[in-house]
């Protein structure tokens, strides 16, 4: 990869990389750090990594460093908060698509990965194996099961509203 | 699997896109007998994320320069250019050599040593400063001029045994033949210099190793250590002393200078040369990739 060709990576890539990382840790300056840590391993491997590699590369570094932030700050959402969250409403939610969000910060680490890079990157199921290290079938249940949870929990929400 | 799990299974497969043309046919005609599926089904196409308006605001510290490489191959000139100002630059140096009317000069330093000094005859070389001289040189080279002879023949103020270095056998047997010629040279020069206190200098010459390898030996370098640069250039006219004064020229701004080369990263695609000595300072990254056909292109 030329330095045109890195540029280029940053310039189309660093705000994905910058959403799914806040998207995880929901901390503004430390989704920035992920982005800069992953960029700058970015340029360092360079040489080895070639522009049709680079995206899946970026993100599977900005999953590693999120996913590392999140066990340091004990940040990460056990199964059982989930459900105790699931039921505890107290927020009032303007439209669905508040909803949607609210209930993507309580899935699963693994569940939320997988759907952030299938939903708003436009992964297939191998290309999201490949950052996440799942084989294409753990993939798609994992996406299954993130999906059959927001539709729980909206349904849930349309019976409190 | 239920039913019920199924039947949200399909219903999955169809947001996603998996199913056959067919399949999705049939499961759109169940979701239209049966209300409580077709709201599942809502709910479920709900679940598809859209990604929301993120900007990264730093992405200026993040972008990189465009350094260029420096192909030295299409600079060739420049190798005749900075040739071309060496030789100019050391005019005064080779000016000696080109000017000379020896055309024998190209020769070993103890040649040139003997051609400066003043000769003076043996009989006052010798009494004066015994040089300690093996036996074998007398006995083993077939090609000894009078001279030679001479000078082993002569008898000897020091024999102290201790101090004289012993020939390593496989020179003595291989070599001693054809090097003897030179280093008796030597020998002489250097009992000649010391003998008139030229450079006022006392070095015991039992101390000095008089026979090493090849036609310049200790004495050569116990004799050239002392030459003066301007005697070096008045007196000494041949190649060799002026490719050495030369080098020497060319060399006195790098002394105590340290040049370091490093690998810049772990991948090892470029080198890092910094050059560092008590008057500059210089850093050149060398890149070990061949530069790609498409970069060319580009740049």
């Amino acid at each position: 990869m030329t330095t045109k060709e890195y540029n280029t990576c940053v310039e189309t890539l660093s705000d994905g990389i910058f959403r799914f990382a806040l998207k995880h840790l929901r901390d503004e300056f430390e989704a920035e750090n992920v982005v800069q840590n992953t960029f700058e391993k970015l340029w360092v491997r360079k040489d080895k990594v070639d522009m049709t590699t680079a995206k899946a590369f970026l993100f599977k570094i900005a999953y590693n460093n999120s996913i590392d932030l999140l066990r340091k700050s004990k940040r990460k959402a056990t199964m059982d908060e989930v459900v105790e969250n699931n039921y505890s409403h107290s927020e009032q939610y303007s439209d669905a698509m508040e909803i949607i969000n609210k209930a993507v910060d309580k899935l699963p680490e693994n569940q939320k990965t997988v759907i952030l890079l299938r939903d708003y990157e436009g992964y297939d199921y191998r290309s999201i194996g490949d950052v996440t290290g799942m084989t294409e079938a753990q993939v798609k249940i994992n996406i299954y099961r993130a999906r059959q949870f927001l539709k729980s929990y909206l349904k849930d929400m349309q019976l409190v509203l | 699997m239920t039913e019920r799990e199924d039947m949200d299974w399909r219903l999955f497969e169809m947001l996603e896109n998996e199913l056959s043309e067919a399949e999705e046919a049939e499961l759109l005609a169940e979701l239209e007998s049966n209300g409580a599926l077709e709201d599942d089904w809502k709910l479920l196409q709900q679940t598809k994320l859209v990604a929301p308006e993120v900007t990264y605001q730093n992405k200026k510290s993040l972008l990189k320069k465009e350094t260029k490489l420096i192909a030295f191959a299409g600079f060739s000139w420049m190798k005749y250019a900075a040739a071309a100002v060496v030789l100019v630059a050391s005019y005064p140096l080779w000016k000696d050599v080109i000017m000379s009317d020896d055309v024998n000069h190209i020769g070993s330093m103890a040649e040139e040593v003997m051609e400066v000094e003043p000769h003076q005859s043996e009989s006052e070389q010798i009494p004066e400063m015994v040089v300690p001289v093996e036996e074998e040189v007398a006995i083993t080279d077939e090609n000894h001029t009078s001279d030679a002879t001479e000078i082993v023949q002569e008898p000897r103020k020091v024999s102290d045994k201790n101090n004289e270095l012993p020939l390593p056998a496989p020179y003595v047997e291989e070599h001693i033949a054809e090097e003897s010629q030179p280093k008796r040279y030597a020998q002489e020069a250097l009992a000649s210099v010391d003998a008139q206190g030229i450079h006022g200098i006392a070095v015991p010459t039992s101390s000095l190793p008089t026979l090493e390898y090849g036609a310049m030996n200790c004495a050569d370098l116990y004799k050239t250590a002392h030459i003066e640069e301007e005697t070096l250039v008045n007196k000494y006219k041949g190649i060799r002393p002026a490719v050495n004064g030369g080098l020497a020229w060319l060399s006195s701004p790098f002394r105590n200078s340290k040049l370091k080369i490093k690998p810049v990263d772990d991948t090892r695609g470029a080198l890092k040369i910094e050059f560092t000595s008590k008057q500059y300072y210089a850093t050149a990254m060398l890149s070990l990739k061949p530069i790609k056909e498409d970069q060319n292109e580009s740049d």
